[in-house]
């Protein structure tokens, strides 16, 4: 059997084509930029357009080593960008040939391999001699010394058959790489609920680079006589990978080979496109299956499908290119798009009009969508209308929800408005014995209806509290309540309660934490109001009292109405000898950890710091992977901080962090020059991103402070620089926007693959004329990204 | 409509039409003028308002005046080259060392839209350059509408601009400082917090809002400049608004402005602060300048 070395042929790339704008020549001086005919690889958020077919022919390329055995790295190279799918290099291509190539050899490697058993097992079923002489359920398992190198090592399929498990319990045995390759059998295979445990392994040198787990109920084994098709390997790796609903891992699994390449592109039922609107035109044409397409994603971040430079050809390049689109999600705020939408796909069911500038909490109905699909349903395309059976929208009057007319609906989500109002109702009591669901929004309602309302007592209320990340909802908004009372809640868990406790705005964080030491090593979510109010805990904790709602009532002076925003500005101070009295009261002989905790949402008030946060208990989260830090208040009433610095830097305690939403949208101040003793916003930009670059981030989303008198957020020049000090980064999205060459500052983070300008607030900015970034602006940055060499 | 006395033209240079660029100044071609620029004409009227903005900003510094525009003018509004919204790559640092290279710019758009007859509202920069423009070209302006103008920044002789010369050598220094610790990667720890100057901070801040090379060459472009004495071969009406309180222009400058403008001007402070009322005190401001561009000077005023 010759080695792998000598199976693939060189690679030889095409050299890259420059082409020049047409009827513009050199001579004239012209100042058109060369336009090199780069593709943005993030066009579709995968490299399978790119990946397996043209892409070498399109991206900039530099002199490939013609080794033989560094296409094997390569290969390599294909399957390392599998953990994040969008950092493929050029020179990790994968060549169709090498595809081609790569398949025929893991065939010869499991036929050789398994024929033994797999005869055994197939014996007397006519139907599987095929696969015996072909292909066999196992795929690839080559042997360690045929590989010439430890960089790839193949994908694993495994079929619920005894024999197959053998084997490769054998052959891991007998070609255990050097330790480095972590490869696990499905590890209970039970033959009677016909279920396994399907592994896929991209295992590149000592990176387990993606591990896939999902559960797959296979065909009754043995087969049921019938057609031979019907559980064919080829139908149920159809079905395997129809199943895998990862896009990364589905990216992954396209890159193993050329048959699987072709199998994912036909079952691919999704695709999110992103990269340029102009570049639309160039949208691959391999997934005929996609039923679902959402284009909300396109850069520039916000810009309608009809301010593209040929609407009508685009949509129509798109429908070619998705058949069979019945699912269309894309960003409307006018009727133009919906109108290009509606004349290109009648058949669609199921529309998402995104609106990204959403009104803060409960809004009047908007603009765009409903009513321009009212006009839409009633007049411009009733076929449209008629087709639709899915249906979400949102903000619609009662009136309006009247008004559309589709006949077929069958299922309509919207948020309807109450307008019942007791205004001086203060104690209310639901207990009805029938068990009501999803009763969040009503009591969202209910708060601001019932502004003096102070005591609730809820009976079979289902739903009251789900927090999503941190965005608290349901009766955790009633900020009035001074009691709370809930009985038979079904589906109240941590989270859900810890959005109420988080929510009472007199609990300062340090008793929170406290509260929830009991069940601290179980948490995996953790959302906390980081209120440093010093004096009043240090009183608390000398007394050796744990948490008790009713005396902190009692003894700190917030106003009476519970409204109070006011959070009290003393610095903390923070006596080690207090670590005695924690642990003397009940909880501390055993130091608990928060070992669970993955996810830590932190909201903190203008000016304060975050360095208390570790001596406020959480100290010891050596599992924290993402944090979301929401910073508010207007730091027009805030003199210049004493410390330079917020704190970003102490967050280098928790090892495995790296995801961060930092949020200073709802911070306020002056974008402009600020009165003398103030600060403007780049220098409090700069306050809260010191310290970001010793963390080792991976992904980022920020939200630049604003100036809501002239409707900026911007990115600043010290925040521009700040971030390009994250040399890990590979994702970027502001939330607001950016000066060309304070994003070109970016262009600095070697590993940066996807950054974003996400204007999704409210307002949005000014279409016509917010200049902070434009969309060419914004296209001569992408082509800068994309034109870099991506190191892995 | 009165014309340039011949005498005058030979202070400047052949008038745009009949110039010959060099090679190096052939950067607009055909309809890339209105690209580079981020052109843009908005609304609908017979008269056409020309909008130029000033240095360190761009043309959304209009965005309150210009939906009080739309209904009755044609609004044309642009970006200067070098503005943090155009391409950098083409900024030509020679044909931006004087303010020649901005006028030629503003004629060549005025042309490329077939513009017969503006009305051109500058800020700062742009005014001064509108009045160039209107030197080589007055057929082309109905009037001109200064916001914020000086013909000379500096303090020279008896003149009172506002700058000594050891402000800006102080403020160029800062820049060119910043300016190197931006290219080596400092700068956002050295912007801002270190410079206790309210002035180098304003400047700085719109100086890092273009690209910083840029920002500086016409930066320095803009306190060598010196139009007080082409301001007699001026002749289109000059209506000339000006803060009350502006770090940048005092008032004594919109007076002088008054004194030596060849044609009619008129002049009303506003009692706004800064150096750009239009967009820090629109409500003020903003009327202000309708008032203007509705109304012609009338003889009694001037």
């Amino acid at each position: 059997m010759e080695s792998l070395d000598h199976v693939f042929v060189e690679f030889r790339p095409q050299p890259p084509q420059l082409h020049r704008y047409q009827g513009e020549t050199e001579e004239d001086g012209c100042y058109g930029d060369d336009f090199i005919h780069a593709h943005s690889p993030q066009l579709d958020e995968s490299l399978d357009a790119y990946g397996c077919g043209y892409a070498h022919e399109l991206r900039e390329q530099k002199e490939v080593d013609s080794s033989p055995s560094s296409l094997v790295v390569q290969i390599g190279y294909s399957c390392a960008g599998a953990r994040d799918f969008d950092c493929f290099s050029e020179r990790g291509m994968v060549n169709e040939m090498l595809c081609d190539k790569l398949e025929m050899k893991l065939s010869t490697y499991s036929i050789s391999e398994t024929k033994s058993e797999t005869n055994e097992a197939i014996d007397g079923d006519a139907a599987y001699s095929e696969i015996g002489n072909r292909s066999n359920p196992a795929i690839g398992l080559p042997r360690a010394q045929d590989l010439s190198c430890e960089k790839i090592v193949g994908v694993l399929v495994a079929l619920p058959q005894k024999e197959v498990a053998h084997s490769f319990i054998k052959w891991r045995k007998e070609n255990y790489i050097n330790g480095k390759v972590d490869l696990v059998l499905p590890d209970e295979i039970n033959e009677k609920s016909n279920k396994t445990k399907i592994e896929f392994f991209f295992t590149v040198g000592v990176l387990a680079l993606r591990q896939l787990y999902f559960d797959f109920h296979l065909p009754a084994w043995p087969p049921p006589p019938g057609p031979p098709s019907a559980t064919s390997p080829d139908v149920i790796l159809s079905n395997i990978i129809a199943a895998v609903s990862d896009v990364r891992s589905r990216n992954s699994a396209a890159l193993a080979c050329r048959k699987w390449c072709l199998l994912e592109r036909a079952t691919r039922a999704a695709v999110s496109l992103r990269g340029n609107l102009r570049d639309l035109f160039t949208v691959p044409n391999c997934f005929p299956s996609v039923s679902s397409l959402d284009l909300s994603l396109l850069s520039p971040w916000g810009h309608p499908l009809s301010s593209a430079s040929d609407p009508a050809l685009i949509a129509h390049v798109l429908r070619h290119a998705f058949p069979s689109l019945s699912s269309l999600t894309f960003y409307a705020r006018n009727l133009s798009t919906i109108q290009l939408v509606a004349s290109q796909w009648r058949t669609a069911e199921h529309v998402k009009l995104v609106r990204w500038h959403q009104r803060p909490q409960i809004s009047p109905p908007s603009t765009a969508g409903p009513t321009t699909f009212r006009r839409l349903s009633r007049q411009a395309y009733p076929s449209l209308a008629l087709n639709l059976t899915r249906l979400d929208i949102e903000g619609l009057k009662s009136d309006e929800i009247k008004a559309i007319t589709c006949p077929n609906l069958i299922e309509f989500k919207a948020a309807r408005r109450f307008d019942l109002s007791l205004p001086l109702l203060e104690e209310l009591g639901l207990d009805i014995c029938n068990n009501v669901r999803d009763s969040g929004a009503a009591f969202e309602v209910l708060n601001s209806r019932c502004p003096k309302l102070r005591s609730l007592k809820l009976g079979f209320f289902h739903g009251i509290s789900m927090p999503i990340e941190s965005k608290l909802d349901g009766v955790a908004l009633c900020q009035g309540l001074k009691s709370l009372s809930i009985r038979n809640v079904g589906d109240l868990d941590d989270m859900g309660l810890i959005g109420i406790v988080s929510c009472c705005s007199n609990l300062p964080a340090r008793q929170c934490l406290k509260a929830l030491e009991p069940i601290q090593d179980r948490i995996k979510r953790l959302h906390i109001d980081c209120i440093w109010d010093s004096a009043q805990e240090l009183e608390d904790d000398s007394d050796g009292v744990g948490f008790d709602l009713n005396c902190l009532d009692q003894d700190n002076g917030f106003d009476d109405d519970g409204m109070s925003k006011e959070r009290k500005r003393c610095k903390y101070s923070y006596d080690l000898n207090m670590e005695l009295d924690v642990n003397s009261n009940g909880y501390g002989n055993n130091v608990r950890t928060w070992d669970k905790l993955e996810y830590l949402s932190l909201w903190i008030a203008v000016g304060q710091l975050l360095t208390p946060l570790v001596e406020a208990g959480l100290d010891h989260c050596p599992n924290i992977e993402e944090i979301r830090i929401k910073v508010e208040g207007d730091c027009r009433e805030m003199s210049r901080p004493r410390e330079r610095e917020f704190g970003l830097s102490m967050l280098v305690n928790y090892p495995k962090l790296w995801k961060m939403h930092l949020d200073c949208g709802d911070t306020i101040g002056y974008a402009h020059t600020a009165p003398s003793g103030q600060m403007d916003l780049s220098l409090w930009g700069r306050f809260y991103l010191i310290g970001i670059g010793h963390l080792n981030l991976t992904e980022l989303d920020y939200w630049p402070p604003q100036d809501r008198d002239v409707n900026q957020r911007s990115l600043s020049l010290p925040a521009a620089g700040l971030l390009q000090e994250c040399f890990g980064l590979r994702k970027l999205f502001i939330h607001g926007t950016a000066h060309e060459h304070f994003m070109m500052f970016l262009l600095r983070i070697t590993e940066l693959r996807d950054v974003q300008l996400r204007e999704d607030y409210y307002p949005a900015p000014e279409n016509d004329m917010s200049t902070e970034m434009r969309a060419d602006s914004c296209s001569r940055f992408e082509a800068a990204l994309n034109r870099r060499r991506i190191s892995d | 409509m009165p014309q340039i006395p011949n005498s005058t033209l030979l202070h400047f240079p052949t008038p745009i039409h009949k110039i010959k660029l060099k090679k190096s100044n052939r950067v607009y071609m055909g309809s890339s003028i209105a690209e580079a620029h981020n052109v843009r004409v908005l609304g609908a009227g017979d008269t056409v308002v020309v909008l130029g903005h000033g240095f360190g900003t761009d043309q959304s510094v209009w965005k309150h005046l210009i939906p009080h525009l739309v209904d009755c003018y044609k609004v044309i509004v642009y970006d200067h080259m070098g503005a943090g919204t155009t391409n950098p790559d083409y900024f030509d640092f020679d044909r931006y060392s004087t303010l020649e290279g901005f006028a030629y710019d503003l004629l060549a758009i005025l042309e490329e839209f077939r513009v017969h007859k503006c009305i051109y509202v500058g800020h700062s920069l742009s005014s001064m350059a509108g009045a160039l423009a209107s030197i080589f070209r007055p057929d082309l302006f109905h009037k001109l509408i200064m916001l914020s103008a000086s013909p000379r920044f500096l303090n020279t002789g008896d003149y009172f601009g506002g700058f000594e010369q050891e402000d800006i050598d102080e403020l160029c220094g800062a820049m060119e400082s910043n300016y190197k610790s931006w290219v080596s990667g400092f700068a956002p720890l050295v912007v801002g917090g270190d410079m206790d100057s309210v002035a180098v901070q304003e400047f700085s801040r719109t100086l890092f809002n273009m690209r910083p090379d840029i920002a500086l060459s016409m930066f320095r472009m803009i306190f060598t400049f010196d139009l007080r004495h082409f301001l007699g071969c001026v002749t289109v009406p000059c209506h000339i608004i000006q803060s009350s309180k502006d770090l940048a222009v005092p008032v004594a400058v919109a007076e002088y402005l008054h004194q030596n403008l060849g044609g009619k001007s008129i002049v009303e402070v506003v009692p706004t602060e800064g150096h750009l009322p239009q967009l820090s005190s629109p409500e003020l401001t903003i009327p202000v300048l309708l008032r203007h561009i509705q109304h012609d000077i009338v003889d009694g005023d001037c």
